[in-house]
């Protein structure tokens, strides 16, 4: 029986997942290895397929390798070409700070340091005619200056190259003549976009990453072959589609955010499956705790992220704290709280959760890897949520006493509380900062959190859950089928995506049809060719047509969804009418100019047969059939635990439900059953 | 207004004007404040603004007390010892600056 691979790479846990097409998965969970990710992922993929013998037709992969390399600054040594007197703007970026008032505030190093900022004489109009000739004698010293500095890998941004090329590419040229070796990103391939900052910040990103993301996949590739795996390695991109590892390796800048995405796709599915209008995505893992949207079962996009700013920002208001990526990605809000982080008091005494993550190693103080510092695994385990019997099934040996004893000693004496109480504060600081990313995806997108489900996954989702539901408003909460992977699991549904932009600028009442007709098909023959590529038939390829539009006068624009055939600038015109007034609340009186920036195309491939399979078995589990856990309101309470296949009917809390790869808490006030499809439906009861 | 051209005029410090096409505004800021005594700055600070082109040497030596050369720029400990104990000798003692409540 063939099998389709889904891996997923978190800070703690790598993540496999087989299916086969008769719907058989099978999982497993295994510590990551951060010293070379790759490690972790064969000795998984060794140990899954001992299990289930069978060809393998797709290796999906989910990499947090483009913002670890970002986030830890371990890029490879670039430059920036750029045109004369522009070689600052990665330090005047947009002039965006997140905090106003904090003149403590640093703002994050460019990536590229002055000295390899580098300049030509040139100068593109916007119209893309020449102003200023490319100075073939200025070329020389940049080059010098490549060579000198042995620079690894070089961006290439010129003024307004997105309305012509010609001297990107003969700059590209030159440097490639006379330095073979070095990686060349260029902006109008990259990114051919109006707006010099967002399209300077994100070229520069893919140089940056790019040798790294390279060497990753090209070494994971290697040992897929030496595993016998002759399957195309395929990777995960920011925008939740699919794209082969050749093109991953030259444009990573796509899979930056590649990490989190998954769970989402993942999530959007089963919301089709369920017909669930509105869902918010809860991830919580061993390091961070992500928060998506689906609505009507399409993820929510960003058209910009920023890369190192979320993870303490966690607001979709505060800009200007990370690195600009300007390329269509989920939008995800991510927070530093997962199972692995670290509970402490700080320097006064108040108690505090993460972002510091113990990891996979040290670990937590109750994983005996020489982590002595409490985690919120360990208040999970000293209140009885986990099974003091272990982990994955009882694989993963857990130390209660270790536990009882980092608490006591860091948290319970010093703030005078019992340890149990200690140990639930630090779940309700934890529960209180991941709410934070759920407001950010809901409330300040205009959502209100009380009319969507909550779908719960990650290692530590389904703990938290009921939690964190109550006090959103949110009354109804499902935990798919293996929680504990189901980021690895929306690999496995998720289609191959391609996105192709073109910049314009112009009054769509004086617009040519033709133009804008023309564009659209050179852009949609882009996403065909992308997709013929990655082996789609014609009938399976669909096209999502969008255009970026503003009133003119205003600084930036909204996306607005086109439908398919002939479309007239007068109706674009009247969709972003209606847009900006769902949007903002209003809209300008008839007359007002409205100015077309971009039109847009994002090219689906979808697979020949659908990809979830209709019911997940649960898989049977030997659990102790009650245990004690502790409730701030009861103290110690004999709990009844059950699987998932065990649980019959509707149950009332206090239950937890103890899966192979996660448990489920379901407090007083709450019931839990399992539905047609295998999820746990939680709600109010 | 219109640096190196003979239109070239000095603004005031507040106004409101029109600009046309190919007319050249610079503003010209001071870089801020230093914090302590120039002639104490941490070397390896001074050799990172060096390598930024934020200082030319020529500054480095008569701002900072800081000898180097090259490009990029190394700074001669040595001479830089050197350098600044003369200028401390030379240089005027900082004024004094006593912040006092408002009458």
């Amino acid at each position: 029986m063939s099998l389709r691979i889904g891996i997923d790479i978190g800070g703690t846990f790598t993540d496999l997942v087989a299916i086969s097409p008769d719907g058989i998965v099978t999982t497993h969970k295994t510590a990551s290895t951060p010293q070379d990710y790759g490690e972790g992922i064969i000795a998984g993929l060794r140990t899954l397929l001992a299990d289930r013998a069978g060809p393998v037709t797709d290796v999906l992969h989910a990499t947090t390798v483009g913002s670890n390399t970002v986030l830890e600054a371990k890029g490879a040594k670039t430059a920036l070409i750029t045109t004369r007197g522009f070689r600052d703007i990665l330090e005047i970026r947009d002039l965006r700070m997140p905090v106003l008032y904090d003149i403590g505030w640093t703002k994050p190093r460019a990536l590229v340091e002055r000295r390899l900022r580098l300049e030509v004489t040139e100068k593109m109009r916007p119209d893309g005619s020449v102003a200023v000739a490319l100075d073939a004698a200025s070329l020389g010293p940049v080059i010098a200056m490549l060579r000198a500095e042995s620079v690894v890998s070089v961006a290439i941004c010129l003024l307004h190259s997105y309305a012509n090329p010609a001297h990107e590419h003969e700059v590209a040229r030159a440097v490639r003549a006379a330095l073979p070796d070095i990686a060349i990103s260029v902006s109008s391939e990259i990114l051919p976009e109006i707006k010099e900052y967002p399209r300077t910040s994100t070229t520069v990103i893919n140089a940056y990453v790019q040798p790294i993301v390279r060497a990753y996949i090209t070494a994971l590739d290697a040992r897929l072959r030496e595993l016998g795996i002759e399957a195309p390695l395929q990777l995960m991109q920011s925008n939740g589609g699919l794209a082969s590892a050749a093109f991953a390796a030259e444009s990573p800048a796509h899979i930056i955010e590649s990490g989190p995405a998954a769970g989402v796709v993942g999530g959007a599915a089963l919301a089709r499956r369920l017909n669930e209008p509105r869902i918010v995505t809860f991830d919580m893992g061993g390091t961070t705790a992500k928060a998506g949207l689906v609505e009507d079962g399409e993820v929510l996009r960003a058209e910009a992220i920023e890369v190192g700013g979320g993870v303490m920002a966690g607001s979709r208001l505060l800009v200007g704290a990370g690195y600009m990526l300007k390329l269509p990605a989920i939008d995800l809000a991510e927070v530093g709280a997962g199972g692995g982080s670290i509970c402490r008091l700080d320097s006064a005494g108040a108690p505090k959760v993460g972002p510091e993550s113990a990891g996979a190693a040290p670990g937590p103080a109750c994983y005996g890897f020489g982590g002595a510092a409490p985690t919120i695994t360990d208040c999970n385990l000293v209140l009885g949520y986990l099974d003091p019997g272990g982990l994955t099934g009882g694989t993963m040996r857990l130390d209660l006493e270790a536990a009882r004893a980092a608490i006591y000693r860091d948290l319970a004496v010093p703030m005078g509380l019992s340890v149990e109480q200690a140990a639930h504060g630090m779940l309700r600081l934890a529960s209180a900062t991941m709410m934070r990313a759920i407001r950010a995806v809901s409330v300040e997108r205009g959502r209100d959190p009380r009319q969507f489900a909550m779908l719960a996954f990650g290692g530590n989702g389904p703990l938290f859950a009921a939690g964190i539901a109550v006090e959103l408003g949110i009354a109804r909460i499902i935990i798919p089928p293996l929680p504990g992977v189901f980021s690895a699991f929306g690999l496995l549904v998720a289609d191959a995506e391609h996105h192709a932009r073109q910049s314009i600028r112009v009054r769509l009442d004086l617009a040519d049809p033709d133009r804008i007709r023309r564009i659209i098909a050179d852009l949609t023959a882009a996403g065909t060719e992308r997709l013929t590529r990655d082996g789609f038939a014609p009938g399976r390829q669909v096209f999502q047509r969008a255009a970026s539009v503003r009133y003119a006068g205003q600084s930036s624009e909204i996306e607005v969804a086109l439908p398919d055939g002939a479309i007239a600038p007068a109706t674009i015109a009247a969709l972003f009418g209606d847009e900006h007034e769902r949007t903002y609340g209003f809209r300008a009186p008839e007359g007002e100019h409205v100015e077309l920036m971009g039109l847009s195309v994002m090219a689906r491939g979808l697979p020949d047969q659908p990809r979830l399979p209709e019911r997940i078995p649960a898989f049977a589990q030997a659990v102790p059939a009650s245990r004690r856990a502790w409730f701030p309101d009861e103290g110690w309470v004999e709990t009844k635990v059950t699987d998932r296949a065990g649980l019959v009917g509707t149950v009332a809390g206090p239950l937890i439900v103890q899966e192979y790869d996660a448990t489920c808490l379901v407090p007083k006030g709450m019931a839990a059953r399992v539905d047609d499809f295998g999820n746990i439906r939680v709600e109010r009861g | 207004m219109n640096p190196g051209l003979e239109t070239e005029t000095k603004l005031h410090a507040k106004l409101t004007m029109n600009l046309t096409r190919g007319e050249i505004f610079r503003h010209e800021l001071p870089g801020a404040g230093g914090w302590g005594p120039a002639l104490d700055r941490d070397l390896d600070m001074v050799a990172r603004d060096l390598r930024d082109g934020l200082v030319t040497i020529g500054a480095a030596a008569r701002d900072y007390g800081v000898v180097a050369a090259g490009d990029p720029p190394v700074i001669d400990v040595a001479a830089t010892e050197v350098l600044r104990a003369r200028l401390r000798v030379e240089r005027k003692p900082l004024p004094a600056v006593a912040w006092e409540p408002a009458a």
